[in-house]
């Protein structure tokens, strides 16, 4: 391909422009342009089009945000101006401005203006600062307004210290939600800070009322860390909940105290136990036996440098999760109930196991542990007639034998119990037991 | 049509290009290129939607006929179908190649306008940021295209993007036709390289 353009490359990219129209100059001016105005304030606005299109004032039309304005608003001022007279302006639709366009006569547009009706700022209110470990700040505050100002309103949140000239800027907006400001680094402690808000859009800026604090005041920290929630041996209506005091405020003469809520998993209802004091432990007693509960703990940081403030509760942990015991614990499972070592029945079974042992080949995993085991699994099978579906599956039996041998007739599965486990299936069911 | 052959001894020869792709390398790239086409073709639809969306009636109208405006540096690809396709691969590269260098800079001048008219759409910022980038990206890979085939490439665009500062509407205005522009060259680089990818199969 050879290095310089050839002709036929030059007319296509005239051709390309020869579609695309070049204005000399705008076809029409409309003035004002881009003013901004009060709500129910009223404007008068001129469209003059320029004479080399030979157009007349009366082949103009006005929209406003795409709405054709009355005829009877409109006057012609000269043989190549129209004006419009708009009254009792409502907020802006957008905030990019209202349209106000120009028209020809066949509906193409000739000229723009944007309009911006609106409200002046009011005092930004309710200013909350924290320190998350003495490092920084952060602050959040609302707008003044309940409604809107229809205009952009641009908040800055500015600092100083109390007794030194120089205002500071926040720089990091939006950390926190949309009106809030976070100052990363430079703060000093044990000494007071003026903190507050300007609000400002196209017509004025509105200041709210200055806050003093210090650093120290507002502290919070990182919620506590290594939540576990355990269960307390067997007992069916306690849990234990440990956790470690948030790192960062390690090197700081500090006393934590502690909170911590719970609920049951189907609610949405928190109990809270307030009393924790600065332990790093606690037992949940009366909770419901067989029951998951999830477990929140939370901070503060007061007592700070030996002040005797309190700070501000750090955020909940995540939450933890623990089941209590159920309380119709199924004997056996983990050890059998006394109550079943002594029968009378169970010895002589316990001494034919034994026999059998020595005297029958290939029945060594025989003991008294399988009738144990099976008493069991009696016991769940009895429960499960009662109620479908809250057990948890039976004790797997393999080669299990269908059909199996009983005195019950037809129908009468689940009274039956089933045939004792063949010997391959026997050591599966004594680790099961013993593995708990 | 022009029909553009590719003589190996013409793509390892340095004088032909800067880099040189097997025949291989180049349907790849070619494929490579389709696809970020049709990544473009979506985006652009979306992006002129979300633009006309801030901007308020009469822009966010179905019907809206904006008066015709001269975007400096990039042409309107409103050629009849068949002109374009009469074109050769050359050709067509060398009008592509044109618009996506001019089209970033175009784009980032919106984004800088519609941080003053609409500084909350956020979305729409994103949208202008992803457009620039992606029209950067396919400039690239047209680059490549054309050095392994061979066709030079159009001289770079006129740094004066900016003009004196613009009335809100003129800005408003421009935008729109600087998006709905990105848009039809977007449908005109996915007809175009799926032309090649025929011609080029992997």
């Amino acid at each position: 391909y050879p290095a310089g353009r050839p002709d036929h490359i030059r007319d296509c990219s005239l051709m390309f422009f020869f579609f695309v129209f070049f204005f000399a100059a705008d076809p029409a001016v409309i003035s004002p342009q881009d003013p901004t105005l009060v709500i129910g304030s009223s404007l008068t606005a001129t469209c003059s089009v320029n004479s080399d299109l030979h157009l007349k004032a009366e082949d103009l039309y006005w929209t406003l945000n795409g709405r054709r304005l009355p005829p009877e608003s409109y006057k012609v001022l000269n043989g190549t101006t129209l004006s419009v007279a708009l009254a009792n302006l409502n907020g802006s639709r957008q905030q990019s401005g209202d349209n106000l366009v120009c028209h020809s006569r066949d509906g193409s547009i000739l000229a723009g203006s944007c309009l911006y009706v609106g409200l002046p700022p009011e005092k930004p209110v309710n200013i909350t600062c924290w320190s998350k470990n003495m490092k920084d700040l952060t602050c959040k505050w609302a707008p003044g307004t309940e409604g809107e100002t229809y205009l952009h309103t641009n908040y800055t949140l500015k600092y100083k210290l109390r007794w030194y000239g120089r205002d500071n800027t926040c720089q990091e907006y939006r950390t926190a939600g949309q009106y809030s400001c976070h100052i990363p680094k430079d703060l000093a402690l044990f000494t007071p800070y003026e903190i507050w808000v300007e609000a400002s859009n196209r017509l004025g800026v509105a200041v709210s009322e200055v806050v003093m604090l210090d650093i120290l005041d507002v502290v919070t920290t990182d919620p506590p860390a290594d939540v576990t929630v355990s269960r307390v041996g067997d007992l069916e209506d306690q849990l234990s909940v440990r956790w470690s005091s948030p790192p960062a405020l390690k090197d700081f003469l500090f006393q934590a105290k502690y909170q911590i809520q719970y609920r049951v998993e189907d609610s949405a209802e928190w109990k809270v136990v307030d009393d924790v004091g600065n332990q790093t432990s606690c037992r949940l007693a009366g909770l419901r036996p067989g029951t998951v509960y999830f477990v929140q703990v939370r901070c503060n940081p007061f007592g700070i440098y030996g002040s005797k403030k309190a700070g501000i509760w750090s955020d909940w942990s995540n939450p933890t999760a623990a089941s209590t015991p159920r309380s119709d614990r199924v004997p056996g499972v983990c050890d059998p109930k006394s109550g079943e070592q002594n029968t009378t029945l169970r010895r002589e079974l316990k001494q034919f196991f034994g026999w059998v042992k020595k005297h029958a080949y290939g029945c060594s995993n025989l003991s008294i542990k399988l009738y144990d085991q099976w008493r069991v699994w009696l016991q769940k099978s009895h429960k499960t007639r009662n109620q479908v579906g809250k057990d948890p599956s039976p004790i797997p039996y393999r080669g299990r034998r269908a059909g199996s041998s009983g005195p019950s007739g037809p129908g009468g599965t689940a009274r039956t119990p089933p045939p004792p486990p063949t010997h391959s299936s026997a050591a599966g069911i004594g680790r099961n037991r013993l593995g708990r | 049509m022009e029909v553009l052959t590719v003589d190996p001894a013409n793509l390892l020869s340095p004088a032909a290009s800067s880099s040189s792709l097997s025949q291989q390398e180049v349907a790849t790239k070619i494929k490579q290129t389709h696809s970020l086409t049709v990544l473009l073709k979506h985006c652009s639809e979306q992006l002129l939607a979300e633009y006309v969306r801030h901007q308020g009636e009469p822009f966010s109208s179905p019907d809206f006929q904006p008066p015709a405006m001269a975007v400096p540096g990039l042409p309107s690809p409103s050629v009849p179908p068949e002109a374009w396709l009469a074109l050769s691969d050359g050709k067509r590269l060398w009008h592509l190649a044109a618009a996506y260098a001019a089209l970033p800079g175009l784009l980032g001048s919106v984004r800088r306008q519609q941080a003053e008219l609409n500084p909350l759409a956020s979305e729409l910022h994103r949208q202008l940021e992803a457009a620039a980038r992606q029209c950067r990206g396919l400039a690239g890979n047209l680059e490549r295209i054309m050095g392994a085939l061979g066709v030079t490439g159009p001289p770079p665009p006129s740094s004066s993007l900016g003009g004196p500062t613009t009335g809100a509407f003129l800005a408003k205005l421009g935008g729109y036709h600087v998006c709905r522009l990105h848009r039809d060259w977007a449908m005109r680089s996915h007809e175009a390289l799926g032309l090649l990818r025929t011609k080029y199969p992997l």
